[in-house]
């Protein structure tokens, strides 16, 4: 019992002083200077409060790109963008307008599509070094989105596109597997609000987007 | 070779290489979005009417035996196997709300018409690239490219057709007069069928079916 714990005990120093020596001596590139990080995930988007008034349906069309310059104080700043591309089949339903004393009724069957073109600039902030195997981070992403709402009734289509500011926090994971490593794989959750309200769509269209894909960091 | 010397491009051309792909994949998702629609799911009917008028006060119809075509401004009355379908099944939906039809000539509450609407639209638009051309002094695409010398036309026509099947209700009961001395009719109600060509009985009878379930206020008092 008295050996083990002495083993034990000699490994935690060892380990400790090797850890010191990395640090002042072995410094990794990766926090010396700022390296660049670029990520292409695939994901799937879930919408949330008024984007359910027009489609209500998990989207299984959204990729995203990234590209980061990580800053040697665990925080970087990116450029985001990708595309998202959600579509709902509604069976034939009677749609009702009322205008003064004219009732409109439009028979038909509706095709809602609603395609998103992200341009952001990120800030994240990583819960471990640059050079780390396994880095949590936390981001905040502004900017804007090219949106595409067309909503076909029958053939006929009811577009409308715009370019509209857009907010989009997300929580994330990059591993690399081993320190120092450059390519990796990530996960993240992205929350995304577009101030972007046509007819049906309503509350700036929320969603949240879970995606999963490659990441490479280098210099 | 050539792949080789892509490879050394750089991480630059990899990223323009992915928005591309991205850009393109765009154009594809939204385009695509109503190809696979069926025949049944295509059509669209509109119905309009107004609603302070009491369907109730009208008791009969006057509906022609024939359908009118309406091609632009011009008018004129057809009589084929689609048209003649027409007038039964709007008659029969009629009469099944309460609604008689008045032989030709008799005096009615509503008058009721069938139209093929044929209209043609010519539209004029401009070439851009031609006005560039002649202004850098080019002459066009052939002096660029060798096309043998030809131009693009600085403008050009395109025409669009709008084609669909309209019936339309008049009130034939309270039209008031004109100061001119004219008599005036409101139309209290109009139905298209869009999206679709009708070709066949059997969509003539669907459509007037469809319409006819989508304007319940159409009911005579009894």
């Amino acid at each position: 019992m008295k050996r083990i714990t002495a083993i034990i005990a000699l490994l935690c120093l060892t380990t400790a002083a090797w850890a010191q020596y990395r640090n002042e001596y072995e410094s990794s590139i990766y926090d010396r200077y700022v390296t660049f990080n670029v990520s292409a995930r695939y994901g799937l988007s879930l919408p949330m409060g008024g984007q359910k008034g027009y489609i209500d349906k998990v989207s299984p069309t959204n990729f995203a790109l990234e590209g980061e310059w990580l800053f040697p104080k665990q925080f970087s700043i990116g450029l985001k963008t990708g595309y998202q591309y959600t579509k709902q089949r509604l069976g034939r339903q009677l749609y009702t307008y009322i205008d003064g004393n004219s009732v409109q009724d439009i028979s038909s069957v509706q095709t809602r599509t609603l395609s998103v073109i992200p341009a952001m600039v990120s800030l994240s902030y990583y819960f471990a070094d640059n050079a780390a195997a396994i880095r949590p981070y936390v981001q905040f992403a502004g900017g804007g989105a090219y949106v595409d709402y067309t909503n076909y009734f029958g053939p006929f289509a009811d577009q409308k596109t715009g370019f509209k500011g857009a907010i989009a926090p997300a929580v994330g994971l990059k591993y690399y597997g081993r320190r120092e490593q450059g390519l990796g794989a990530e996960i993240q959750a992205q929350y995304q609000n577009i101030f972007f309200n046509y007819d049906l769509l309503k509350g700036s269209s929320p969603s949240l987007m879970l995606s999963a894909g490659i990441t490479y960091r280098f210099y | 070779m050539n792949l080789l010397h892509h490879l050394r491009l750089g991480k630059g051309s990899l990223w323009a290489i992915l928005l591309l792909t991205l850009g393109g994949a765009l154009t594809a998702c939204r385009e695509n979005a109503i190809n696979d629609l069926s025949p049944t799911d295509t059509p669209v009917y509109i119905t309009n009417y107004d609603r302070s008028v009491n369907f109730g006060q009208y008791k009969t119809f006057s509906l022609p035996d024939s359908v009118i075509i309406q091609s632009n401004d011009s008018y004129a009355a057809v009589k084929n196997s689609i048209s003649d379908r027409f007038v039964t099944n709007v008659a029969a939906a009629l009469t099944a709300k309460g609604f008689q039809r008045v032989t030709k000539g008799q005096t009615a509450d509503l008058g009721v018409a069938i139209i093929r609407v044929n209209n043609l639209y010519t539209g004029i638009a401009s070439n851009p690239y031609s006005y560039y051309s002649n202004y850098w002094g080019y002459g066009g695409l052939g002096g660029l490219g060798g096309l043998g010398g030809y131009y693009y036309p600085s403008y050009y026509t395109y025409q669009v057709t709008d084609q669909y099947w309209e019936i339309q209700m008049v009130d034939l009961k309270n039209n008031p007069a004109t100061g001119s001395g004219q008599q005036q009719v409101n139309v209290i109600y109009d139905a298209t069928i869009r999206g679709t060509d009708i070709t066949d009985t059997q969509s003539v009878d669907t459509a007037v079916t469809a319409i006819f379930n989508q304007s319940s206020y159409l009911q005579a008092t009894r």
